[in-house]
C-alpha cells in the first residue's frame, strides 16, 4: 500500500521535507512576481522650447514684439526692478508603474523648463534666462532612494 | 472517463481558479502599494550656501540653480522662488492576504500620504543682488510609513 507523503515532484524528482517547503515558497514568490503589468504615462503642459526660437532673441536688439513672435504670448508678465519680465514655462511629466500580484510600485517625475525674458522701458530685451530641467528626465518605477 | 481526461479537466479548473484569483487580487487591491511623485530636483541647504547677501547676483544664482519657477516684483526689488516637492504614499491592505482564502473578509487599508512642498525663496534688491534667502522644508513628513501614527521621534 502506498503511503501518502507531502512533497513536490519536479521532472521526476521527488522533493520532500524542508526542501519541499523552500520550493513551494520559491514557486509562490515566482507566481507573485510573474503576474505583472506595467504602465507608462507621459504628459506635459506647454510646448517644448526650441533652440532656434531662443537663438532668435538677442539681448540689446530684440523687441518685445519679436519675442512674442518667436515664443508666443508669455504665460506670465511680471514687473520687477523697472523691467517687464516675460515668463514662459512648460512642464514634462513621466510616470511609470509596476503592478505585481501583491505589491505595486509607481513613480512620477515632473520637471519644468522656464524662460525669463527681461524687457526694459524701451521695449528692448535686456536679458534672457533659460533653463532646461527636463533634459535627461527618465521613467522610473522604483520609488525608494533618490 | 479516463485518467487523462480527469487530469485535463483538473488542469483546466486549476487554471480557471488561478486566473480568477489573479484577477481578483492583482492591480485593483494589492497587499501593498508604494508611490512617489517628485517635482523638480530637491534643493538642500548646501545647494544655496553659495548665495552671499549683498554680493551674489541674480545671474549667478541662475547659473548655479537654473531659472526660478516664479519671479515676483516687490517694493524693494524682486523675489525668485524655486519649487520642489517629494511626495510619498504607502497603501497597505493588511487583510488582503486573508482574502485569498475567504473572499468576504473586509479590507483593512492603511493609506499614508506624505506630501512635502518645499521652496527656496531668494530676495533681490533693485540691482538684482541677493539680499536674503530662505527655505521652507516639509521633508520631515515625507517618509514611507507602514502605520498612520507618527513615530515618537517625530
Amino acid at each position: 500500500m502506498n503511503r501518502y507523503r507531502a512533497g513536490v515532484h519536479v521532472r521526476g524528482l521527488r522533493v520532500s521535507g524542508w526542501k519541499s517547503a523552500v520550493l513551494r515558497l520559491l514557486l509562490g514568490l515566482s507566481a507573485a512576481t510573474s503576474l505583472t503589468a506595467c504602465t507608462f504615462v507621459r504628459g506635459g503642459i506647454g510646448d517644448e522650447f526650441k533652440s532656434d526660437q531662443l537663438a532668435a532673441i538677442q539681448k540689446g536688439t530684440s523687441t518685445r514684439a519679436e519675442v512674442v513672435a518667436a515664443l508666443g504670448a508669455p504665460d506670465r508678465v511680471v514687473a520687477a526692478n523697472g523691467r517687464e519680465v516675460l515668463h514662459y514655462y512648460r512642464y514634462d511629466i513621466k510616470s511609470s508603474s509596476l503592478f505585481l500580484l501583491l505589491v505595486n510600485f509607481s513613480r512620477t517625475n515632473i520637471k519644468s523648463d522656464d524662460v525669463f525674458v527681461f524687457v526694459n522701458n524701451s521695449g528692448i530685451v535686456d536679458e534672457v534666462v533659460f533653463g532646461k530641467r527636463t533634459a535627461g528626465m527618465e521613467f522610473q518605477v522604483w520609488p525608494f532612494g533618490d | 472517463m479516463g485518467t487523462d481526461s480527469l487530469h485535463g479537466i483538473r488542469r483546466c479548473l486549476f487554471a480557471a481558479a488561478a486566473a480568477v484569483l489573479a484577477t481578483a487580487i492583482e492591480g485593483c487591491d494589492p497587499f501593498a502599494s508604494f508611490s512617489r511623485i517628485a517635482l523638480n530636483k530637491p534643493l538642500a541647504t548646501q545647494d544655496a550656501a553659495f548665495i552671499q547677501p549683498k554680493t551674489t547676483t541674480f545671474i549667478q544664482v541662475v547659473e548655479q540653480l537654473g531659472p526660478p519657477n516664479e519671479l515676483r516684483g516687490t517694493s524693494e526689488g524682486a523675489v525668485a522662488i524655486y519649487y520642489f516637492l517629494d511626495g510619498k504614499q504607502t497603501r497597505i491592505n493588511y487583510l488582503a492576504p486573508a482574502q485569498v482564502f475567504q473572499a468576504f473578509i473586509p479590507d483593512l487599508v492603511v493609506n499614508v500620504w506624505g506630501l512635502g512642498v518645499d521652496q527656496l525663496t531668494i530676495w533681490f534688491d533693485d540691482h538684482w543682488v541677493a539680499s536674503d534667502y530662505g527655505f521652507a522644508f516639509n521633508a520631515n513628513v515625507v517618509q514611507f510609513r507602514l502605520l498612520p501614527a507618527r513615530q515618537a521621534e517625530d
